[in-house]
């Protein structure tokens, strides 16, 4: 790198600490404490304007407001108080900003006896009080980032044609450290102003008139997808930059990225991006209704640990998941039945496989119907046989089996359908040599065919044990986590808590936890694949 | 020995085996198809009938104009098709890439798309739901479908088919000056249309079945889906169980033409990625 170059990219750091320190100077502003006075009835209507009866469906003006149109908002609230309101203008401060860097909070402002509301007051926090030492800091973190990333991009560039990209990332590492510090900063001082605020239960007394903050939100998203993208353009011109003397495999590249554009931000976007989130959120205490989303930490976890519900829930799932060996079982029989070499096996294995491929809501609903303790079909066979019939779905005792009666149903086909690859990819003299021999047909099963199926039998359990944990429908169409939360099970759990009681913080970090125990799973599988390939070998 | 007797004995008892089996499996399916076609109170009584005294053919009407099933339809319908393209076509762009070029950042992106296959979909629910909440898109058919338009498994079972189909034609063509698009279009996708009618027909089931995420991603009826749809009537009509399986038998319908048209693909679907 040339000496040019390298003065270039200090002077390019420089600029960058000097911006976010602009920026620093441009967002602090003290701590405001705003009013607004309404007449009883209006702060009443403006409840009423914000949240609607259900709760469920933003209202005209919170839609707004959640889009950040807070002058089409203040309109709107304007027509529905019939006079001109100041407060949801944007020149205001109050309520909603849509700037990143800005947050603020709004609560009720209640008359003496705490019961009518007759004003709003809007916090704004004021994020550099502290300036010297939290400038102090930032500039420290940033020189010692900006050092690591040009060291590191200093080795990269052994071409002299990616010293220009070289020049770059520095820069661009620091923005990304400026940027998370100011954003970690205005956070931490939000939430204090946020516990400065009344007391809790007055807070949610009017719950309607916290408003969320999805702007924010879009535009840290926005802000953050600028980076990934930046960094990756960057990653790109210096790969394209060295690799300019082979343009064949430069070429071959671009195109093979080309192809793989279009999943491949799908991916990003909705998987990665999404995976990274649930993790932070599950550190939140996140109500989508509410404005503030407070940082607990592990807060949340450690209550998992805590919550009978939850563990129910997980030895409900384990439970269930033994289904898995049992219609594996009888998968092994089907298979060996329909594995015949006689004509019309075909039309008897799609039979076989059809309610796996069905609609699972409909399947669901005609084994409630079976398992119904008066008129259903099973107590009908039960009685017809002289044996008492059961309340399947009614019991606590035997809800979570039922469900695993109709699990075992439907994956009956799958696991049919793999056996059958399984056993046809058994080479015949094997078989063959074994009946010369004068080897019984049961012989031949136990010490032919049941040891060669063995990747298959592994394969099929963990991914039956995998598919086991995340049992959702059959769940919720049919007994909804009941009786007494005999069929509670994990992902009912998740959903419970993020839709129904709004926890969304609590349901990601379930949802982190079943995640964990799926991956220690999948990783079982891998080792017991390869030991059964070693040994196979 | 007689190996014609014994053959056609074995025969026979491989068949009641298998017939015996293949009706086990068909019961709850005779069962909806019989119960919807009872009279509302004929089902309440005991013992029950297997089969209706005098089939109500209106209840197949009278059941799917109490919600708007035209509507469920064609949202499923909706989902359906763009699940159907949006997959095979990027799981086709995407398995070609892997099969056919080396290329900077192969190896780790490929692995990328496989832990993206172990990330199960509970997971993912809650914070796609708040992205598709902050775009605005909850309750509309781009947010219902944005989501769903790739899948990992698709790009993989197609790369495993571009890796088996043989590269001389590609090779020549190339040779002759075509470019790589029109060799990808004109030439490697015509050859893997088995494989593209595999993943077209898992997407469709995908979508027909899919019920979780268009339950947490649609609130007013008239965006639900099928599934959903047959899990609200389901709640609503909660006593007329003819009505229920009414609309049962109609969900059922589509997925059950698909799948027996096309049978051999599933399997093959199944066998191609199911074990590696």
């Amino acid at each position: 790198m040339t000496h040019a170059q390298s003065l270039a990219r200090r002077w390019a750091i420089a600029a960058c600490m000097v911006w976010g320190v602009a920026t620093a100077v441009a967002v602090n502003r003290p701590l405001e404490r705003v009013e607004y006075a309404l007449a009883a009835h209006e702060a009443r209507a403006v409840a009423r304007a914000m949240v609607d009866s259900s709760g469920r469906r933003p209202s005209p003006i919170r839609r707004l407001v959640a889009e950040g149109s807070l002058t089409r908002a203040g309109v709107e609230l304007s027509r529905y108080l019939g006079r001109a309101v100041r407060g949801l203008e944007e020149s205001d401060r109050v309520v909603v900003h849509r700037s990143w860097l800005k947050r603020a909070v709004s609560v009720p402002l209640k008359d003496r006896d705490e019961w009518e509301i007759v004003g709003v007051v809007a916090l704004q926090a004021e994020p550099w009080r502290d300036l010297p030492v939290t400038l102090l800091a930032i500039a420290f973190a940033v020189l010692v980032a900006a050092t690591l990333a040009s060291r590191g991009v200093d080795r990269l560039a052994e071409d002299p044609a990616i010293a220009l990209y070289s020049v770059l990332v520095g820069p661009v590492a620091t923005l990304a450290v400026v940027m998370a510090a100011l954003t970690a900063l205005v956070r931490q001082r939000v939430e204090a102003a946020a516990a400065s605020l009344p007391p809790p239960s007055a807070l949610s007394r009017f719950d309607g008139l916290t408003l969320p903050l999805p702007s924010a939100t879009l535009s840290a998203l926005t802000l953050a997808l600028i980076f990934a993208a930046t960094a990756a353009a960057l990653v790109v011109a210096g790969w394209a930059a060295s690799a300019r003397r082979h343009a064949a495999e430069r070429r071959e590249t671009l195109t093979a990225w080309a192809f793989l554009a279009p999943s491949a931000l799908h991916l990003l976007v909705f998987t990665a991006g999404p995976l990274a989130f649930t993790l932070f959120i599950s550190f939140h205490d996140w109500d989508l209704l509410r404005l503030d989303r407070p940082f607990v930490g592990f807060g949340n976890y450690a209550e998992l640990v805590a919550d009978p519900l939850f563990w129910r829930a997980v030895g409900n799932t384990a439970v269930y998941a033994l289904y898995v060996p049992v219609s594996m079982g009888l998968a092994l029989g089907a298979a060996l039945i329909l594995n015949q070499p006689l004509r019309g096996m075909h039309a008897l294995r799609a039979i076989v496989f059809l309610p796996t491929v069905v609609s699972y809501v409909a399947i669901a609903i005609v084994w409630q119907w079976m398992f119904n303790a008066d008129f259903g079909l099973l107590n009908v066979l039960l009685r017809a046989v002289h044996l008492p019939g059961v309340d399947w779905l009614g019991n606590p005792k035997t809800a979570l089996v039922a469900l695993m009666i109709v699990s075992a149903w439907v994956q009956l086909g799958y696991q049919m359908v793999i056996y059958l690859a399984g056993l046809q990819g058994i080479p015949a003299h094997l078989i063959e040599a074994a009946t010369l021999d004068g080897a019984s047909p049961w012989a031949r099963l136990r010490h032919i065919t049941l040891p060669l199926l063995r990747p298959v039998t592994t394969y099929l359990f963990v991914t039956g044990i995998i598919w086991s944990f995340q049992v959702f429908t059959l769940v919720y169409v049919m007994t909804e986590g009941g009786p007494v939360h005999a069929t509670d099970v994990l992902v009912y759990r998740i959903y419970q808590n993020a839709w129904e009681f709004r926890r969304m913080g609590y349901a990601s970090a379930m949802s982190w936890i079943l995640f964990a125990i799926l991956l220690a799973l999948t990783l079982l599988q891998w080792r017991a694949l390869n030991r059964t390939v070693d040994d196979a070998a | 020995m007689r190996p014609d007797r014994a053959g056609r004995r074995r025969a026979v008892a491989g068949y009641t085996a298998a017939i015996l089996l293949a009706s086990v499996m068909l019961i709850p399916f005779l069962w909806m198809l019989s119960t919807a076609l009872m009279d509302e109170f004929e089902v309440f009584q005991y013992p029950p009938p297997l089969l209706p005294a005098d089939p109500q053919w209106a209840n197949f009407p009278n059941a799917l104009t109490q919600l708007p099933f035209a509507r469920f339809f064609l949202n499923s319908g909706i989902l359906a098709v763009c699940m159907v393209l949006g997959q095979t076509l990027t799981g086709a762009l995407g398995g070609y890439a892997f099969a056919r070029f080396r290329f900077a950042g192969r190896g780790a992106v490929f692995a990328a798309y496989l832990g993206a296959l172990m990330v199960p979909a509970i997971v993912l629910l809650i914070p796609r739901f708040l992205l598709i909440d902050a775009l605005g898109g909850v309750d509309t058919i781009a947010g219902l479908v944005s989501t769903e338009l790739v899948s990992v498994w698709g790009v993989f079972l197609l790369r495993q088919f571009f890796l088996s189909l043989p590269r001389e034609t590609e090779d020549a063509a190339r040779v002759d000056g075509a470019s790589e698009w029109t060799i990808f279009w004109r030439i490697a996708l015509p050859l893997a249309r088995p494989a593209l009618a595999t993943v077209a027909l898992f997407s469709f089931i995908d979508a027909w079945k899919s019920f979780l995420w268009p339950l947490v991603v649609t609130q007013s009826l008239e965006m639900r889906t099928v599934e959903v749809g047959i899990a609200s009537f389901h709640g609503l009509y909660y006593a007329n169980w003819p009505y229920q399986m009414a609309a049962a038998v109609t969900a059922l319908i589509p997925v059950l033409v698909a799948f027996l048209a096309s049978q051999r693909f599933f399997t093959r679907g199944i066998q191609l990625t199911g074990i590696r």
